[in-house]
């Protein structure tokens, strides 16, 4: 806290204690957090001309500077309202979202009333000391501030519990029952790191580290957000004694393997399948993938990446290729969704769709797949779970996505049609179609869909197009659906 | 009398284990015994088997042996019918005619796997002594007419009369095989586990064979009905069976007026036919986007039906009582234009049509303790559909294979399934579940191209390749080689390799 955060806290709480005795009472040790209240609403992956029932959600964030709150991606995904709420008062303080990534489950929100004041903002650790007491932090179902001991256990590299991505994460030990993500773990005064998860079971709580918050803000804070670094590629140990002999290493230690590189990421310039990564920046990386951090020791060398490095730099790389030593230097981007076969979408952001003829047209993702249910494994076509599994990354050409009839709207005009389910389209009006703009353009150059390929079927569906627009019309008053199409560009409101 | 009880309840399960979690047909309520007349009673004969299944997951080891009961009923000539469920996998067969407590040995003469039926025969001429043979019918009853069946079901030594109403002919999935759909007698029954094989009777004459009941509905059993029996005993007229000729034809209704236009349709009717089977007996002489008019003179409707004997039924009923050799006569529309096709029906063995498999010693081959199997059913039943990667390809080769084209580089898909634990293969678990495409360079179309294809490795290395990932399984040909004996001593397995009799 600098001197000027200071000054203006205690004449804020001067100003508080006269204007509200009642309040008085308020220690003024109070630590930085807020219960974020949250009603999350996602559009209907079935349905995407509407949203699903609204769902409230409770975790907590940290104040920050400049009356921001730092809290996890997760708690605030598809937030149609946030509300605040300070320790001990009931007054609800709207906030809103001004920054996310969900690669580092982290989101950054806004609120401009004056209260938030009469906390002292906080800031991350930018260090990795991890040594002595740590304070977790949470309010009762009274609004009472709770502290909880906690000690750390342990820094690794691992899958967010919250996103196919990966992120340095601290295990620590608490004795605080946690009641919601977000809460903050505090040391000497600054952040240590927000809580993920918590099991109740081992007192273990997931911790977001201090420096990762800090580089998130520090990206947030230099736009265009460049967000975290990726070199882009698929990578397996190379313990087998076996496979290194074939391979020509002879009697090279450690190294990893390169099993595909991501098309349009940096390592697809530079590295290719077979190729053995023996250092990374400098560092050796052992056979099963760890390199000895100075700061964190045995650590998996992608934090070498994602946790040391900035996107547009270039990370300087030994290999081994055909048995022959070879530098190379691969340039480091921010992992792109936009460029899978089939994006995750951890986001849940809204997807482009189309209604033509009670045909409802979109994308495959990863929310939607997995929007099937838990079961969708087994319930879902095996191409399409096959597509998803092994091929997701790669589009065999730029720019190509699955795009399905997801369902039918039953109307006359679609008579014959109405049992398809996530049937692949393969054209439209007879135009080759890789995507939803595809999708949209073969529409709009005919005024309508009259007539769609499906892979694997050998017939196309045809549709008649004098009726087509009509039935649109009727479709729309029937399933009451506001809208028919949503290209991905339209301005929306999604939240305050 | 305690422990033969105790044996039936016991085999009674075991039965129903082999025939695929089905419980076995039991009409009630029960029909007064005496009211079937005696020599109708004397041709429905007890059977009692030993059957016994192989471990797909360790191809070289049986399951223990399960004994079992079914009925059978005599149709003349010294041949009884029943199920092919009763009988597969037989390891040992006796049948025993009521009132008598001889029990005759006995032994299979045809068995049809793909419609759930076999013939046993017994060698000893007196089994036959008095019995007269049982009678098909010339057609089958009608929704409503009460049938009986008859049958051995636990719980009891003697023959068990039951009653019930037909309440549907419809199509369905026969069990026994897993994916064979043929028409099926519905019969409002309850169902017990009980005998598989006894005869359905209206009016005294057979209509239809007892085999499989629904777990889930109650008062439901399913008879195999007349024409699926006649068109059996029709097949094996020859000596031989040969099953059923398949099309091999996926359609799209024609009911969209839009579609109809497209395809040049002037009528309401026909059948758009969006996929050929390149097993099928109609691929070459059918082809995508033709639009079946009429089959052997029957109008198509737009829903794939035709009217055949005064009822609606599935075009493929058409085929469905045609034998071998026999001529199927399509008229199409193709291109707009009319067009006659004789399809002669008869359908290659197709590796990708993934049935249960019975009466096969399963293939493997063991090299280095890694087990590489032919894709199966039961092996496919065995992995968890989950997020496996590997295991989401297996499922989806399983059921692409034909249609995108994976059965022209594939005779059979040849996977690694289980690997046994020894130092030489410590590192190849990830690999688990994988399809082999190569090894040592060479192409695996089959298990015996990987057997030939590990003789020949290439400086020292086995190299293995699976569909997939730009990934290799490398052993050690020294290790490996070295390691051959002790890994089959260890895991006890008597041999390397099954590859299949010798053609």
């Amino acid at each position: 806290m600098n001197t000027a955060c200071a000054t203006q806290l205690a004449a804020l709480v001067l100003a508080a204690t006269i204007a509200r005795a009642d309040e008085d009472a308020r220690p003024a040790t109070d630590p930085p957090v807020v219960q974020v209240l949250v009603t999350q609403q996602i559009v209907d992956p079935f349905a995407p001309w509407q949203k699903r029932r609204p769902e409230a959600a409770a975790g907590y964030g940290v104040l920050i500077s400049g009356n921001r709150i730092l809290t996890t991606e997760h708690l605030v995904r598809n937030a149609a309202h946030i509300d605040l709420r300070l320790p001990r008062v009931g007054a609800l303080l709207p906030a809103r979202v001004i920054a996310t990534d969900p690669q580092v489950n982290l989101a950054l929100l806004h609120c401009v009333d004056e209260r938030l004041a009469r906390l002292a903002p906080a800031d991350p650790a930018r260090d990795f000391e991890r040594s002595g007491p740590l304070t977790a932090v949470q309010l009762t179902d009274s609004h009472e501030v709770q502290n909880g001991d906690a000690q750390f256990i342990r820094a690794h590299y691992t899958t967010l519990p919250t996103a196919p991505h990966g992120s340095l994460v601290f295990d620590v030990l608490t004795d605080l029952s946690v009641n919601g993500q977000g809460a903050p773990v505090f040391r000497n005064g600054r952040l240590f790191g927000l809580i993920m998860t918590h099991s109740s079971a081992t007192r273990i709580a997931t911790v977001l580290p201090g420096p990762v918050i800090a580089r998130f803000m520090d990206s947030v804070g230099d736009p265009p957000y460049g967000g975290f670094a990726s070199a882009g590629f698929v990578w397996r140990p190379l313990a087998d004694p076996a496979t290194r002999e074939w391979l020509g290493m002879g009697q090279q230690a450690g190294g990893v393997l390169v099993l595909a590189c991501i098309p349009g990421s940096g390592a697809a310039q530079a590295l290719r399948p077979n190729d053995v990564v023996l250092a990374w920046d400098g560092k050796a990386i052992d056979e099963l993938g760890y390199y000895d951090d100075p700061d964190l020791g045995r650590m998996l060398f992608p934090f070498l990446i994602k946790g040391r490095r900035a996107t547009g730099e270039t990370s300087s790389v030994r290999l081994l290729r055909d048995g022959q030593p070879l530098d190379a230097e691969v340039a480091l981007t921010r992992a792109d969704e936009s460029a899978m076969l089939i994006p995750d979408n951890t986001a849940n952001a809204r997807e482009p769709f189309l209604v033509e003829g009670g045909l409802v047209f979109r994308e495959l993702s990863g929310s939607y797949i997995q929007s099937h249910g838990s079961g969708w494994e087994r319930s879902l076509d095996a191409h399409i779970g096959y597509l998803y599994a092994s091929r997701r990354f790669f589009p065999p050409t730029p720019g190509q996505r699955v795009v399905v009839i997801s369902g039918v709207l039953p109307h006359p005009v679609n008579v014959g049609y109405q049992q398809l389910q996530n049937a692949i389209v393969t054209a439209v009006n007879g135009r080759p179609v890789s995507n939803m703009g595809d999708v949209f353009a073969a529409r709009d150059a005919e005024g309508c869909v009259s007539r769609v390929t499906l892979k694997d079927v050998g017939v196309d569906i045809a549709m008649d197009a004098l009726k087509v627009p009509s039935a649109n019309e009727e479709l729309s008053a029937l399933y009451r659906m506001p809208r028919r199409e949503w290209r991905g560009t339209e301005e929306e409101e999604t939240q305050p | 009398m305690i422990l033969d009880e105790m044996c039936q309840f016991r085999t009674v399960s075991a039965l129903s284990v082999f025939a695929a979690g089905l419980a076995l047909l039991a009409a009630a309520p029960h029909a007064r015994a005496d009211s079937i007349p005696k020599l109708v009673r004397q041709s429905v004969v007890k059977i009692h088997c030993t059957i016994q299944r192989p471990d797909y997951s360790m191809p070289w080891l049986m399951e223990p042996p399960a004994q079992g009961t079914g009925s059978s009923f005599f149709i003349g000539g010294k041949r009884l019918l029943t199920n092919a469920h009763v009988v597969s996998d037989l390891r040992f067969l006796e049948l025993q005619r009521e009132d008598d407590p001889r029990r005759y040995p006995a032994r299979v003469t045809f068995i049809a796997h793909d419609c759930d039926l076999a013939i046993v025969e017994v060698d000893e001429a007196d089994f036959y002594d008095g019995m007269k043979p049982l009678r098909l019918a010339r057609a089958l009853p009608a929704i409503n007419d009460e049938v009986v069946v008859l049958g051995y079901p636990m719980g009891g030594e003697r023959l068990s009369v039951t009653r019930g109403v037909v309440s549907r002919l419809d199509y369905g999935v026969y069990a026994h095989s897993g994916i064979d759909q043929h028409l099926v007698l519905q019969v409002d029954a309850a169902i017990n586990p009980g005998n598989s094989g006894g005869p359905v009777l209206f009016r005294e004459r057979v209509v239809g064979l007892a085999f499989q009941g629904l777990i889930r509905g109650e008062n439901i059993g399913y008879g195999i009905p007349l024409p699926v029996l006649q068109r059996f005993l029709d097949d094996i007229a020859d000596g031989r069976y040969d099953g059923y000729p398949e099309l091999g034809i996926a359609f799209m209704s024609t009911r969209n007026p839009a579609l109809r236009r497209s395809l040049g349709l002037e009528r309401p009717g026909g059948m758009a036919v969006s996929y050929t089977d390149p097993f099928g007996s109609a691929y070459g002489s059918i082809e995508k986007g033709d639009v079946i008019l009429r089959l052997d003179g029957h109008d198509v409707a737009e829903d794939g039906t035709v009217v055949m004997d005064g009822d609606r039924v599935l075009f493929s009923e058409l085929i469905e009582r045609r034998q071998w050799g026999e001529v199927a006569r399509f008229d199409l529309v193709r291109n707009r234009a009319g067009l006659r096709v004789d399809v002669p029906l008869s359908t290659p063995p197709d590796p990708f049509v993934f049935r249960n498999l019975y009466d096969v010693r399963p293939r493997y081959a063991l090299r280095a303790g890694l087990v590489f199997s032919p894709l199966t059913r039961e092996y496919l039943r065995s992995v968890r559909r989950d997020q496996d990667p590997n295991v989401r390809e297996l499922f989806y080769y399983a059921e692409y294979a034909k249609m995108h084209g994976h059965h022209l580089e594939f005779d059979e898909f040849v996977v690694f399934t289980r690997r046994l634990p020894h130092p030489v293969n410590g590192y190849a678990d990830g690999f688990l579940n994988g399809i082999v495409t190569k090894v040592n360079g060479r192409a695996i179309r089959a298990l015996a191209d990987l057997a030939a294809a590990w003789e020949q490795p290439e400086d020292g290395f086995h190299r293995i390749r699976f569909a997939g990932l730009d990934d290799t399984l490398v052993l050690s040909v020294a290790e490996a080689k070295a390691a051959e004996a002790s890994i089959r001593a260890r895991y006890g397995v008597p041999a390397g390799e099954y590859l299949g009799e010798a053609p």
